[in-house]
């Protein structure tokens, strides 16, 4: 029986206009766990924050037990039965288990007096009815992630929900965690709540879901019974045929080794799972090489480590034969290198300093005139940069955070781009652009390519890696599993698999 | 709690061997500044760092005066001095927290309004810029406790003040019991660890922090009365300072309303020394003097943040 139907709905993302949910149609089951997959940025946490209260949808209709309603907060969506656990737990770290899960609706005495007894006993005839094993006097900020996880299923249960979120639960868990969590899971279905939970991971819809969706740009593309489905139909269904867009690449003629990654390895305290392990590859010049891969597989952390942001635990990394791994951001830029970052307004550009500040800040003594800065001089380098690349700006002294998506992105490109890098790091590099934008990006990085540059490009967007890369690795869980020769027919398809871990193998390059 | 009962101790064996004139002193010169913390403690464990505690005892301090020489009444001079502190906070409150505006500046403002509307209302209402004395109203007394009067050090520790330091030591206590026992308690200590999740539940951040602004200004209310009422006189400048060291003392104190009992006694006993030092036939230049309290404020946060360094690493480790 359909608990939640939701039709037609459709949201939008200013200032740039981004399509999160286009028309989508969605209905839960009563009793039944649900699985949502697809690819970032496909819109699925924007779905489920639409039926939570947490965003107003632009149009579409929500009905719960066949009855129209309107959830415009969170509060009524509580209120409907609806609770939903994020991935950023909303905890107080230094609060009881108890007082967590009863706050904003106490037990009392007297009136005033908050009912300490009375609420632990609450917690543990609860943490009973649902077999969440939990100690309602332990501190939250002593609890591992799975507890604390398990404390926010508890406060939705207690404020009586019947249909559970869960914003992709798995991603902070381990192994054993994820087994107990899914055996709860199971158990609150069969006593009749509904559960609906985001993931990436195709291994987790098989084991637990009965029904998977599974969307893509903003789309529903299919909803299937998770038992007549193989994980590598979904696999296909998720990435999609290859799409059209084509860009017209001259052959490469490879140069000498600019990049060597040798058995990068970085490993974080008290966490098993190394977060880079083994990662070695090489890029010569004149090369693109794009990393495939599902966020959060270490593609970030790879990155952060080439450019000096994070420490390594071993392994090496060089430029041009010239080791690079332990020095600072800064020195490693004096070595040729050059990084255009995933997030533009935080790490690429500062706001609220103006154009030509953004343009320069990191090629300051170029333009030094004894003590100070020569301003006419950087204002006519400047102008010259927003001409070329057709930044859209009334002139170079207006704050940086007034540009729009795309235009952001060419000012952050003019600086990085600027002198011919050795070696070239870009993260996204079109997230969120509209397509003449990312056009114009990727005319860019291929001119970089023919002029010599080793491009190391990371983008959660498949198509842009094959269409723009000649080498192709794929990560997974910290390791390089895969590097492609993209000269061969390759199909995103075949990429898609090693993304989700169905295969696995390494080949060199 | 341990750091309270260290500093207890040392007042009790101190009182053993020393003058009982200045364990007394350090009790009395200990309630402004306590009163001023616990209020301020309420404000900090709500999120909101309260550096409008000085101007709100200010405030205070001047219209008991004005209250108490025109109602001719002691009791009407605190109630209307409390209350013009209250008001003062919801002024505060509400720019602050209603019209979002930078939490330091409107504190700030606060501080420096206060000082400069009260000079201002004395040399209009009274053409004097010095001091206002109430010279007509009679004094409260210290007060005698049976029985445990007569008992040798507890005599000399918890008897013969006036009414505002019992009053302050009651306040700490309820603020314990209303802090840690209590449903808004819990809500307040909430608010201040996460207010996005406190959203969350459906609960309001702002209403929380504005009610604990309020106490805030009920608390330094009896803080500036109980520098004025006492000596039935106001002069600019008298606050001096205690509204900021109240402040010091909710940190260095640890953020617990025992912390700043214990902490609040700490400074007391600095500002009493000071006190002494002045009045005593040393030849100490009184500038030096007067630093004491501050430099002790200085010395307790460095070994506050020192301390909590090894204590945050111990935990780690």
């Amino acid at each position: 029986m359909s608990i939640i139907l939701m039709e037609g709905i459709v949201k939008t993302y200013q200032p740039n206009n981004v399509l999160a949910n286009a028309g989508i149609d969605l209905e839960l089951e009563e009793g039944k766990i649900h699985a949502i997959v697809g690819e970032n940025g496909a819109g699925k946490t924007t779905l489920m924050k639409i039926l939570y209260g947490e965003e107003q949808p632009d149009s579409g209709r929500i009905f719960i037990d066949n009855e129209k309603v309107n959830i415009p907060s969170p509060l009524v969506a509580n209120r409907l039965g609806l609770g939903m656990v994020h991935q950023e737990f909303q905890l107080f770290p230094s609060l009881t288990t108890a007082q967590n899960i009863v706050l904003g609706a106490e037990p009392r005495k007297g009136g005033l007096f908050y009912d300490n007894k009375k609420a632990d006993e609450i917690i543990k005839d609860i943490s009973v009815k649902y077999s969440l094993q939990i100690e309602p006097k332990a501190i939250i900020n002593r609890m591992t992630v799975g507890q604390k996880q398990r404390v926010e299923i508890l406060k939705m249960l207690y404020r009586g929900a019947r249909i559970l979120i869960l914003d992709e639960p798995t991603s902070v868990l381990v192994e054993q965690e994820i087994e107990a969590l899914f055996k709860t899971l199971k158990k609150l279905a069969d006593s009749g709540h509904t559960i609906v939970f985001i993931t990436h991971k195709l291994g987790e819809v098989k084991t637990v879901s009965d029904i998977v969706f599974i969307m893509k740009s903003g789309r529903m593309v299919a909803c299937r019974d998770t038992e007549s489905v193989t994980k590598e139909d979904i696999c296909s269904l998720m990435v999609g045929r290859r799409s059209e867009f084509f860009i017209s690449k001259s052959p490469i003629q490879p140069g000498k080794v600019v990049l060597t990654v040798n058995n990068l390895r970085i490993l974080e305290k008290g966490v098993k799972q190394p977060v880079l392990d083994a990662v070695t590859f090489q890029i010569r010049k004149g090369e693109i090489f794009g990393i495939a891969g599902v966020a959060g597989n270490g593609q970030a952390d790879l990155v952060e480590a080439l450019f000096g942001l994070r420490k390594i635990s071993s392994g090496e990394i060089s430029i041009s034969g010239k080791i690079i791994s332990g020095n600072n951001p800064k020195s490693i830029r004096a070595c040729g290198v050059a990084y255009v970052p995933a997030e533009r307004t935080a790490r690429g550009s500062a706001g609220q300093a103006c154009l030509w500040e953004n343009i320069v800040v990191s090629n300051t003594a170029r333009f030094k005139k004894r003590l100070f800065l020569d301003i006419p001089a950087i204002k006519l380098f400047c102008d010259d940069k927003v001409r070329s690349y057709a930044i859209k700006a009334e002139n170079t002294s207006m704050k940086a955070n007034t540009l729009s998506g795309g235009n952001l992105q060419k000012l952050v490109l003019s600086r990085e781009f600027d002198g011919y890098p050795e070696f070239l790091i870009i993260e996204e590099p079109t997230r969120g652009l509209d397509v003449k934008s990312a056009d114009f990006v990727y005319d860019r990085i291929l001119d970089m390519r023919e002029s010599g540059c080793a491009i190391l490009i990371i983008s959660s967007d498949l198509n842009e890696i094959i269409s723009l890369s000649d080498f192709i690795g794929v990560m997974y869980r910290g390791e390089i599993t895969i590097i492609f020769d993209n000269d061969q027919e390759l199909s995103s398809y075949e990429i898609g698999e090693y993304m989700m871990g169905v295969r696995t193998g390494k080949v060199k390059n | 709690m341990i750091f309270l009962l260290a500093v207890i101790g040392i007042l009790f064996v101190a009182s053993a061997f020393m003058p009982s004139y200045i364990i007394q002193g350090t009790v009395r010169m200990a309630s402004p500044i306590l009163l001023a913390g616990i209020g301020g403690l309420f404000s900090q464990l709500a999120g909101v760092l309260n550096i409008a505690l000085e101007g709100l005892m200010i405030f205070s301090a001047f219209f008991s005066i004005v209250a108490a020489v025109s109602t001719g009444s002691l009791f009407w001079g605190i109630v209307i001095g409390v209350f013009s502190s209250v008001v003062l906070a919801s002024l505060f409150a509400s720019i602050s927290l209603g019209l979002d505006a930078n939490i330091f500046f409107a504190g700030l403002a606060t501080n420096l309004f206060a000082a400069g509307f009260t000079v201002l209302l004395q040399t209009v209402l009274f053409q004097e810029k010095g001091i206002i004395h109430g010279t007509d109203l009679i004094k409260i007394t210290e007060i005698n406790i049976p029985i445990i009067k007569s008992i040798p050090i507890l005599g000399t520790l918890v008897n013969g003040y006036n009414l505002f330091v019992y009053l302050s030591w009651f306040i700490a206590f309820l603020g314990y019991i209303v802090i840690y026992k209590t449903t808004f308690g819990l809500r307040l200590r909430s608010v201040g660890e996460n207010p996005g999740a406190f959203r969350s539940i459906g609960l309001n951040p702002k209403k929380y922090q504005f009610i604990a602004i309020l106490i805030s200004g009920f608390t330094c209310g009896l803080a500036g009365a109980s520098l004025s009422i006492p000596i039935t006189a106001f002069a600019r400048g008298m606050v001096n300072n205690r509204g900021w060291i109240g402040l010091v003392t909710i940190f260095v104190g640890g953020i617990n309303p025992a912390g700043t009992v214990a902490a609040s006694l700490l400074f007391g006993g600095a500002e009493e020394t000071s006190y002494l030092l002045q009045v005593s036939s040393l030849n100490i230049p009184h500038h030096f003097i007067q630093t004491v309290p501050y430099v002790i404020t200085l010395i307790a946060m460095v070994a506050y943040s020192i301390w909590k360094k090894s204590k945050t690493r111990i935990i780690k480790g």
